[in-house]
């Protein structure tokens, strides 16, 4: 008997829709629906076409090759729905067709309301985040303000760096849910901008290290290699990641621990495209095998007596995922409890071009004399020398530096600097750079490459002669950088920098409009250390009939706050672009909101708004923002 | 000089003449032990009168060297030549701290002759200084020495604008001295060595300064260097010299010779035993002497040799050649056996030479000599052991540090049994005894090496004994880091002989406090010591010796033993291990007793032992 004869016997009168795939070579093909099948697809045709296209397409699938997939095939047909059982007979693939219409909606309808539920829960976490923040704005100002006054006592600074330390930290988890819920409603948009890892790893650094040093933890960095320093990135969505991973490793590594952080950038066949490879180890309570799974998924935290006692929101890892998913990268972790976890990135990024233009000119043909112990670092700074034409004598110990300066006197060439890595072996540096200080003159420049944090050995390296720091790991941007300072055009560069920077802002009209009371108080109190004069508003109505007041030319500045009553930010300024006057078009105006948004750094553009400084406040911040736009028409 | 000056040198030589253990055997022990407390009392008083002296009228002019006037800087150019002149080292430290201080004010007001003058001096201070660490295989001054030596070379650019010959000199020296920051034994150390004095050869023979500086003793010059490069005969010992080299030493080491034999010829002067044996040498690696000509040759110098020659070429002859002797030896594995009685008469004549060598005279080179004679020292089963002749050595050199051991073997042998009867159980993994009753059954021989280990522990310290027994003002910073060597010191001489590597723990980690927390080298790791139970033991034993003792003379007057042994107790879990801490008290009686009679007992047998080489030879 043929075989579709025997199909049509067995199955032909069963009432559950039945279908027959022959299958050969990880293909399937339908030879036979019953009766049954056929009445599901009103125009004659098979039950597959009557499925949506995705679900006969794995149907097929499924049918093709046997897979360990145990989640359910459910097919959609004319309004109903059906559990597809697939098993083989006789060489081929058997599917039934159950109706489960009636459960599916019942779980369907419950999973909806989970889901609405738990948006509401994300919104409402949200808002109330969003409605903290102003509120924590003044705070964390206020606090800032209060311990710059030199008069503070003492028991009161320390609490102020309390509330300081606790805002912060508040801070960060309202951040967190505001990241998650922008995520979560695909709101969230990448900034790529031109960058240099150097930078970025530098400020990752920065917030890392000193929370290790605090849990007395040793903190390594390996980089690897670094084939291209300058890339296009988002680099506060990049920085956002390294630190979830960092302070994750720290947070949940025992005091005494380590925290391992590699990197590397390789360049591609393509040699614009980079591929950056990252991975964060850590000698923590690593994680169970249950929890591995759940470890990107929002709100989870592994439910151990040793974890409930550490503080978090459990999103951290999340935001990262989504973050490096949003790059095109990929993220894994492997972890044993008791011993430790690593997580891992891969992330492409666009190579940026490198202007090594200004640094070649300057210094190419000059000699430099490294003293390093470290072998491999040593050959590092000797490559990226030589690419800018730089030759470097290296000398693994303080005699063999000694000789070659003794060398170069007889050789009748000068050494342009002097570079010392500050861990060298077998010298103590305190002691050996006052001589090479002494020897060399007052002019040579000495430059050392600090590990960490130099903060608390500037003033004694700096007593022994050094001139400079470069940081470890090292990075060509930073060495050529750190060494053309010290060439004729980089010392004018200097000089002409340092002249801007101690440019006061007396005389300068500022416009400062901020509904909220103790924003505005918070905004004066940085904005008068500057010498600028201030006018406020309290919402963008009252600050465009400010504008209007004056005379054209009169404010050299306007910070804005987006959300205001009677008029919001935004209208204002379009309102004042389009007035008729010259200084209309001219006027810097700078958005002050405390949503640093991209898309709420766009629509301020689109208004426009020149820049945007987030708030709170950072003094630092507004002060580059003053620098760059009342700096640069002169005083 | 200044009055101050005048009386701090005239004081230093007084500590000097009191410290001296160079004049004789006492035959009355506890009357010599009377006089040594009454010297140090002396001493003590000087040290503190000279430290009031510096105080008062030296550091405050160092302090602001910029504003001294020309009066002050030429009289602390004299005061600094009368603390180091040439080889002869009366305050060496100090004198570095001078001409440091000197260089400053050159610098300071561009005076250039001067800052040429004293970057030499700093420099040779600093090699002198480094001759001391290197003997603890460290190499602290040298990069400091060649930047002086460089920087004073480097003037050779200006040699024409200045105008003063000496000035002039001092380039010529310095350019020939930047050699002198380089050794033989690595390759690249060679390379720069022979790099340098090829240089200074070339300008030393170039008649343009000829014809320049007709003053300058150019022969003395060339003479200096082709010494200098004699030197390199090391290479030829250890067959790394390549063709280059070879020739250039031999040139170097015939033309000193004639040299030599010019002087015989001219002035009647006996020829320096050192360059004529070195041309010998030479002759050796070239073939034309075969090694049993070469040792005759040695022999007959030692033989030739004035036993109470303390000159730097009788120090040599005396001291170096022994060590000369051995190397050879050791090249030929059949003339060991027979040169056995020769040797042997050399290291016994070397120990007393040694013991007769007065304070303050050449020391650095002496200790230096006697480190290359352990270098190369040889044992034979039935003869001298390493063990003793260091002893020995430490004994001829300054019998109180002999003392020192002595009392601190003692009592770490008394601790040890104390230990092996009440907690043997601590003792477990000494001498790699697996549990109690191995530590029972081998008791005698752990107390024994217990007791070794006292003797041994500190052994370094008579390679820096010139640091503290002439020191006649308190310790500079430079002096105590210098000093605290001293350990390692110890190390690197008992890592050289097979029978007393077991010792090496105990003399490096002595000074390493119990619980890690302090005390010096931090390359001890007490973990990683098989015996650290031992070291423990030591440096309690060690600790309150020193706190009793009348320690190395430097004018120091100890506690009683009883107020040191409660201060042992109070750094019990700090510095000193608590579990041995602990048994004192139940020793106490036997210790108080030992510590007040047995240094009298430890002279005696320092003063046999001298007087037992002399009947016997050697032992």
């Amino acid at each position: 008997m043929e075989i579709v004869e025997q199909l049509k016997e067995m199955w032909g009168n069963v009432r559950i829709p039945a279908l027959c795939f022959e299958t050969a070579g990880g293909r399937s093909a339908l030879i036979f629906q019953n009766q049954a099948a056929q009445e599901l697809c009103p125009d004659g045709g098979s039950a597959l076409a009557a499925m949506p296209e995705p679900e006969a397409v794995e149907l097929l699938a499924r049918a093709a090759e046997p897979c360990d997939k145990t989640d359910p095939l459910f097919c959609h047909i004319g309004g109903r729905v059906f559990l597809a059982v697939l098993f083989a007979w006789n060489g081929l693939c058997v599917c039934l067709l159950r109706d489960v219409s009636d459960y599916y909606r019942g779980v369907q309808g419950r999973l909806d309301e989970a889901v609405m539920a738990n948006r509401a829960k994300t919104s409402f976490l949200s808002e109330m985040s969003h409605d903290i923040r102003t509120p924590m704005n003044a705070i964390i100002g206020m606090t800032d303000i209060a311990l710059t006054q030199k008069e503070t006592p003492a028991r009161i600074r320390e609490y102020l760096n309390k509330i300081k330390t606790a805002s912060g930290h508040m801070m960060s988890i309202i951040n967190e849910v505001l990241d998650m819920s922008r995520i979560e409603s695909g709101r969230i948009t990448l900034q790529p901008e031109e960058v240099e890892i150097a930078d970025i790893l530098h400020e990752i650094l920065i917030v890392a290290r000193p929370q290790a040093d605090a849990k007395h933890q040793k903190f390594e960095l390996k980089l690897g290699r670094v084939e291209h320093e300058r890339v296009v990135a988002d680099a506060l969505r990049f920085k956002q990641i390294c630190l979830n991973l960092l302070s994750n490793a720290i947070k949940f590594t025992p005091d005494g621990g380590t925290v391992t952080m590699f990197m590397e950038i390789l360049r591609g066949e393509d040699p614009e495209r980079l591929l950056l490879n990252l991975y964060v180890r850590d000698t923590g309570i690593g994680m169970s095998k249950e929890f591995l799974s759940r470890v990107f998924t929002p709100f989870e935290r592994e439910q151990s007596l040793t974890i409930s006692k550490i503080q978090g929101t459990g999103l951290g890892m999340a935001i990262a995922k989504n973050l490096v998913e949003l790059m095109g990268g990929a993220i894994s972790v492997e972890s044993e409890p008791g011993v430790g976890s690593c997580f891992s990135i891969t992330v492409p990024l666009k190579a940026a071009a490198m202007h090594l233009g200004a640094y070649q000119e300057a210094l190419c043909g000059k000699h430099i004399l490294l003293l390093d112990s470290l072998e491999s670092r040593a050959q590092t700074v000797q490559e990226m020398a030589e690419r800018t034409g730089i030759s470097v004598d290296w000398a693994k110990e303080p005699e063999q530096a000694v000789y070659y300066i003794n060398e170069a006197i007889f050789a009748d060439y000068e050494y342009f600097a002097f570079l010392a890595a500050e861990k060298t072996e077998g010298v103590e540096l305190l002691s050996f750079l006052p001589e090479i200080r002494r020897r060399m003159g007052s002019d040579f420049p000495i430059i050392l490459l600090a590990e960490g944090d130099w903060q608390h050995t500037e003033y004694m390296f700096t007593r022994a002669g050094v001139d400079a720091f470069i940081p470890l790991p090292l990075f060509g941007s930073r060495l050529y950088a750190g060494l053309y300072a010290f060439t004729p055009q980089g010392r004018m560069e200097q000089e002409q920098e340092s002249g801007r920077a101690q440019r006061s802002f007396e005389g300068r009209r500022v416009l400062l409009a901020e509904d909220n009371e103790l924003n505005r108080e918070i905004a004066c109190e940085i904005l008068q250390m500057t010498g600028v004069s201030i006018e406020t508003a309290e919402d963008g109505q009252q600050a465009l009939e400010l504008f209007r007041s004056r005379p054209p030319f009169y404010f050299d500045l306007i910070l804005m706050d987006i959300q205001m009553p009677v008029m919001n930010g935004l209208d204002a300024t379009r309102r004042l672009r389009a007035l008729d006057r010259p200084d209309a078009g001219e006027v810097p105006i700078v958005a002050m909101t405390a949503n640093a948004f991209v898309e709420d750094v766009n629509q301020s553009l689109e208004a426009g708004m020149d820049a945007h400084v987030p708030k709170p406040l950072d003094m630092d911040v507004l002060f580059a923002c003053l620098e760059r736009f009342l700096g640069r028409r002169g005083v | 000089m200044r009055e101050y000056q005048e009386k701090y040198i005239e004081n230093l030589l007084q500590v000097m003449a009191l410290s001296d253990f160079s004049s004789g055997i006492p035959e009355d022990i506890p009357q010599f032990i009377e006089e040594r407390r009454q010297n140090n009392i002396r001493i003590r008083g000087i040290i503190r009168e000279n430290t009031e002296l510096l105080r008062t009228n030296l550091m405050p002019v160092l302090d602001d060297i910029a504003s001294a006037s020309d009066e002050e800087i030429a009289e602390l150019e004299d005061f600094a030549s009368h603390l180091l002149r040439g080889a002869r080292q009366l305050d060496l430290v100090l004198n570095y701290t001078v001409r440091n201080a000197l260089v400053a004010f050159a610098r300071r007001h561009g005076r250039r002759d001067m800052l040429i003058r004293q970057l030499y001096h700093t420099g040779m201070a600093l090699f002198y200084m480094q001759q001391i660490i290197r003997l603890a295989d460290k190499n602290d001054y040298n990069w400091k020495m060649s930047l002086m030596f460089g920087e004073a070379a480097s003037y050779i650019r200006q040699y024409d604008e200045i105008e003063d010959a000496e000035t002039r000199g001092y380039i010529h020296r310095a350019m020939a001295n930047l050699a002198l920051a380089y050794r033989w034994d690595t390759p690249e150390e060679a390379e720069r060595k022979s790099k340098a004095i090829r240089r200074s050869f070339h300008v030393l023979t170039d008649p343009e300064y000829h014809r320049k500086t007709p003053s300058l003793p150019w022969d003395t010059f060339l003479y200096k260097s082709h010494q200098e490069r004699t030197t390199a005969m090391q290479m030829l010992r250890m067959g790394t010299a390549d063709a280059r080299i070879v020739r250039e030493v031999m040139e170097s080491a015939e033309y000193v010779y004639k040299k030599q034999m010019e002087d015989v010829e001219k002035k009647g002067r006996k020829p320096s035993a050192r360059w004529v044996l070195e041309y010998d040498i030479a002759l050796y690696h070239c073939g034309v002497l075969t090694l049993s000509q070469l040792l005759t040759s040695m022999e007959k110098v030692f033989m030739d040799q004035d036993a109470h020659d303390f000159s730097m070429d009788g120090l040599w002859g005396n001291a170096m050649l022994p060590a000369y002797y051995a190397e050879y030896l050791r090249s030929d594995e059949s003339l060991i056996g027979r040169k056995k009685e020769v040797l042997l008469y050399m290291y016994g004549r070397m120990i007393r030479y040694v013991h007769g060598v007065p304070n303050g005279t050449l020391n650095s080179r002496l200790i230096s000599h006697l480190l290359d004679g352990l270098t190369t020292f040889i044992e034979y089963p039935d003869g001298i052991q390493a063990r003793d002749f260091l002893i020995n050595l430490v004994i001829s050199r300054d019998p109180d540090i002999y003392v020192f051991l002595q009392l601190t073997a003692d009592i770490t042998r008394m601790i040890t049994q104390a230990a092996l009867e009440t907690v043997p159980e601590q003792l477990v993994g000494v001498l790699s005894c697996e549990d109690v009753s191995e530590v029972r059954r081998r008791g005698p021989e752990i107390a024994q090496f217990a007791y070794e280990c006292g003797m041994l522990h500190d052994i370094g310290i008579f390679l820096f004994d010139s640091l503290v027994t002439t020191a006649a003002r308190s310790q500079l910073e430079e002096e105590k880091r210098m000093y605290g060597y001293h350990t390692d010191a110890g190390r690197r001489i008992l890592s050289r002989c097979e029978s007393t590597q077991k010792y090496v723990p105990a003399a490096l980690g002595h000074h390493r406090f119990y619980d890690g927390s302090g005390g010096y080298p931090e390359e001890y790791r007490r973990e990683e010591d098989p015996n650290r139970q031992i070291t423990d033991i030591v440096g309690i034993a060690s600790y309150l010796v020193g706190l009793t003792d009348v320690k190395f003379g430097g004018g120091s007057v100890g506690l009683t033993p009883e107020e040191a042994l409660a201060q042992v107790r109070r750094e019990a879990g700090t510095r000193l291990s608590p579990v041995f801490v602990q048994l004192l008290p139940q020793i106490e009686g036997e210790l108080t007793a030992y510590l007040r009679e047995g240094v009298v007992r430890a002279y005696e047998q320092a003063f046999d032992r001298i007087r037992g080489e002399d009947a016997e030879k050697i032992q």
